[in-house]
């Protein structure tokens, strides 16, 4: 913490008061031609109480090192949910300090909702006092820039600022993940799929049945039990299980950060991405997510609930950085794809933008090698500007689709070359794109049956 | 904070209508203060001091409904100003303490009536005493500081302008009973009142507040080295205003005995201005010399230095000494007409007769030694007489400036 420096400056108001009195001494001189006794006594208290006033500052100002400063979150960091934000001081010392006023600079992203962020107080000795605002934060990681500290006199004569950094000053907003309502969920899982199993044999956890052994089995299944009932060899086998494997990319590129805070498509993605995350943890399912923003973050590969906190985790750590990244998509596809650490076919959804044709042809090249391997690849493209028109009406909305109308007809043609590649490529708007995504999923589990 | 003997006090929620409080209790606060500043106005008939007045309560309640210091200060002022300008008496001091009120009732407002309170506070008992009573003890020492300090300037000079006859009532005449006299002497007064607030006052509160056994070690242990250190540097306060006031003197002085020289060589100049401006050049420069060397002077006799290396050396004094020798002695040679072992053996004055001079060079430099010291004694008189000029010259000017200025 950077305490060490105060500088103790006059303020505007000492400088008003004194051109003030120094008028009418002047005036007084003018108007009666000579200088009493009296005013001569009267002008010296008063800058006798000017300094006094100066010396409770420059006191506080050394005392202040002494002061202790903490800055809490009372309630866990999700987006949309109100955030209150304690700052507490604390004045161990035997010195008041009279006059001090705070400023927390929260992060540019959060609303202010209830409170605020600013507080003028008097530091009594031995006295501890805290002050609470409120704040709605935005999903990512978030920066405060430190608490502003202005202490002064009583009348604001003299004062000195400093900024100091309370100890907790990154936040990591985790997302909201989105809720799937029942009925889709029903509609998919009741198609006598069960709980994610399928009737087919192989290695797994269920036994299934037993059948004779023939020469070149493995040792480890033959049933030691039965050979004792009937002194035939027989082999256990076992249910395979119909488990997914999933690993969704998001690109948290400078184009999908567009619309408004809190209704951009990386939001979406985001929570998209969580609630199915979920949904899958709760199937037994691995996943893995990864975020390209201006560096990669990656949540591992994994199932299980803890993991499924991992990955919100990840998406937490987004930060809002309108940097482009240096890596392609492309290229990124392919190192999660040799990163997988169980040889499955995997399900790799890109949730983009996509509005480069570099990036779209990095994705085709990336994916024939994936495909070459047994992985399946779908590209998720959410169009922004169905993001923005979601906020705006009737003529608003018709300007707005004249000025992006190239963009579209750049992102039409871009799907176009996409599919002419064989590539799995669905677009989405913030309304449908949880049906499609999980129609998506729900599919792939079908084929493997 | 955690004990029997805090106090709690906890908040939770918005107070909506504190605008009214505020208001209401910032009006109230500052309404005894107006009503002092208007009354002399107030007795008064005539149209200027009622527009006046209507024009300060409209600029007051404007000040109290947006919470503006400024213009409720300005509504105190205005009507001040207009009763000393009309010619009331009207202590002036007093809209000093207007002003230092409203910034204090501001202050009360803001503290007490805030809008947003989510606040929680824990105070031990002894809190809220400690606090005023370390306030008021640091205003009133230093307002007692100020008040003594005061009293004693005045008494000082109340005594010196009665008991010095000539000199200081001159000076009271020049100074105190002008109006700008007066000014600048209210400057001094408070000027020395800064010096003794930032030097005396403010260190003795500090280091009370902030003594500790680590402190008051540093501290003579500071003030032992500090004064070593300036009394071998030839720096800190007292040496420097020690040097200071030698250069004026300095100055002073060569003012004087530069002129006569300098009026010689004045008639080589084309132009008076011309003149002046070598003279300056010439007066600082000097004076500058003389005080390098004075200082340097003092210094050696001040300092106490270690010698660690011994000085190298010189032969320069003794080939200068022989090179001037040998001049001599060829001069001599030259000129006398005497054979060359007696003009040696009287050179050196080796001989047990008198010397007897009787060269060219001898003779005419006895000539001209005679006629000098003839005249010295006019020559004296004329530099005294030229210094003398010199100096009437220099109070002619500063009465002249002090004319222009006082009027």
């Amino acid at each position: 913490m950077s305490r060490l420096f105060y500088d103790v400056k006059p303020t505007p108001r000492l400088f008003g008061l004194l051109i003030l009195i120094s008028t009418f001494l002047t005036l007084d001189i003018i108007v009666h031609g000579e200088l009493s006794r009296e005013t001569i006594i009267y002008s010296a208290i008063l800058i006798g109480f000017v300094f006094g006033v100066k010396t409770l500052v420059d006191l506080s100002a050394k005392y202040f090192s002494k002061i202790e400063f903490k800055r809490e979150f009372l309630d866990p960091l999700i987006e949309d949910k109100n955030v209150r934000v304690k700052i507490t001081i604390k004045n161990s010392t035997f010195f008041p300090i009279l006059r001090i006023s705070m400023i927390d600079k929260y992060p540019g992203l959060f609303k202010l909702v209830k409170g605020s962020h600013q507080y003028t107080t008097t530091l009594m000795p031995r006295s501890e006092t805290s002050y609470t605002y409120v704040v709605k934060p935005i999903m990512g990681k978030h920066y405060f820039e430190g608490l502003e500290v202005i202490v002064s006199d009583p009348l604001k004569l003299f004062n000195f600022k400093i900024t100091i950094n309370p100890p907790i000053n990154v936040v990591k907003v985790k997302p909201k993940p989105i809720h799937i309502p029942v009925e889709i969920s029903r509609a998919w899982v009741s198609r006598g799929l069960g709980f994610g199993k399928t009737r087919i044999r192989g290695y797994g956890q269920e036994f299934y049945t037993l059948r004779e052994y023939y020469p070149g089995d493995d040792y480890r299944f033959i049933d030691w039990k039965s050979y004792a009932r009937t002194r035939k060899l027989y082999v256990k086998q076992f249910e395979r299980e119909a488990n997914l494997s999933i690993i969704f990319l998001i690109d948290a590129s400078r184009n999908s950060m567009r619309s408004l805070i809190g209704e951009t498509p990386f939001e979406y993605m985001a929570r998209v991405a969580a609630g199915l995350a979920w949904n899958l943890v709760k199937r037994g399912d691995w996943i893995g997510l990864t975020i390209r923003s201006y560096k990669v973050l990656r949540s591992g590969y994994g199932r299980g609930v803890t993991h499924y906190y991992r990955i919100l985790d990840t998406i937490a750590e987004t930060e809002w950085n309108p940097v482009e990244p240096k890596t392609t998509l492309g290229e990124l596809l392919v190192k999660e794809a040799i990163n997988i650490p169980r040889r499955t076919k995997t399900l790799f959804f890109i949730l983009t933008t996509l509005l480069n044709k570099k990036e779209a042809e990095a994705i085709i090249e990336a994916s024939t090698k994936l495909r070459a391997s047994g992985h399946i690849v779908y590209i998720v493209q959410f169009l922004p500007e169905l993001f923005e028109l979601k906020l705006l009406k009737d003529l608003e909305a018709g300007i707005y689709y004249g000025l992006i109308y190239d963009e579209i007809i750049e992102s039409r043609k871009i799907r176009e070359i996409l599919m002419r590649n064989g590539i799995y490529i669905v677009t989405a708007g913030p309304r449908d794109i949880l049906e499609a995504l999980y129609r998506l999923i729900e599919r792939y589990r079908m084929v493997i049956v | 904070m955690k004990g029997n003997n805090n106090l709690q006090y906890e908040e939770l929620g918005i107070r909506r209508s504190t605008l009214w409080f505020k208001t209401i209790v910032f009006g109230l606060l500052n309404l005894y203060p107006l009503y002092l500043a208007l009354t002399p106005l107030y007795v008064r008939s005539d149209i200027v001091s009622t527009v006046i007045t209507l024009v300060s309560i409209l600029l007051f309640i404007l000040g109290v409904f947006k919470l503006d210091t400024i213009t409720t200060i300005f509504s105190l002022v205005v009507p001040v100003i207009t009763a000393i300008v009309l010619g009331v008496n009207y202590p002036v001091y007093t809209i000093a303490y207007y002003v230092i009120w409203v910034f204090i009732s501001d202050y009360i407002v803001e503290i007490v009536f805030k809008e947003k309170t989510f606040t929680k506070w824990s105070i031990r008992l002894y809190s809220p005493l400690i606090t005023i009573a370390i306030f008021t003890a640091i205003i009133s020492i230093y307002l007692v500081a100020s008040y003594y300090v005061s009293e004693a300037i005045l008494n000082i000079y109340d005594y010196v302008v009665s008991n010095t006859p000539v000199m200081f009532q001159e000076f009271h005449k020049i100074f105190i009973s002008t109006r700008v006299g007066s000014l600048l002497f209210i400057i001094i007064v408070l000027f020395i009142l800064f010096y003794v607030f930032e030097n005396y006052v403010y260190g003795v509160i500090s280091d009370t507040l902030l003594l500790t056994k680590k402190l008051a070690k540093l501290r003579i242990y500071s003030l032992f080295k500090e004064e070593l250190s300036n009394s071998l540097k030839m720096s800190g306060p007292i040496n420097t205003l020690f040097m200071r006031t030698i250069l004026f003197v300095i100055f002073y002085y060569v003012y004087g005995l530069l002129y006569p020289v300098l009026e010689t060589i004045s008639k080589w100049f084309m132009y008076h201005e011309l003149f002046i401006i070598f003279y300056i050049i010439t007066w600082f420069l000097v004076s500058f010399i003389v005080y390098a060397i004075i200082k340097k002077i003092v210094y050696r006799a001040l300092t106490i230095q270690h010698k660690l290396v011994y000085p190298r050396i010189s032969y320069k004094s003794f080939y200068i000494s022989l090179f001037l020798l040998v001049l001599y002695v060829s001069l001599i040679a030259l000129l006398s007409s005497n054979d060359l072992g007696i003009m040696f053996s009287r050179a050196f004055n080796l001989s047990s007769s008198k010397p007897v001079y009787n060269g060219f060079l001898t003779k005419e430099i006895t000539r001209i030694y005679m006629n000098f010291s003839n005249k010295l004694y006019s020559y004296i008189n004329w530099y005294v007489a030229h210094v003398v000029k010199a100096y009437n010259k220099l109070a002619d000017i500063i009465n002249k400036a002090l004319k222009f200025l006082w009027g």
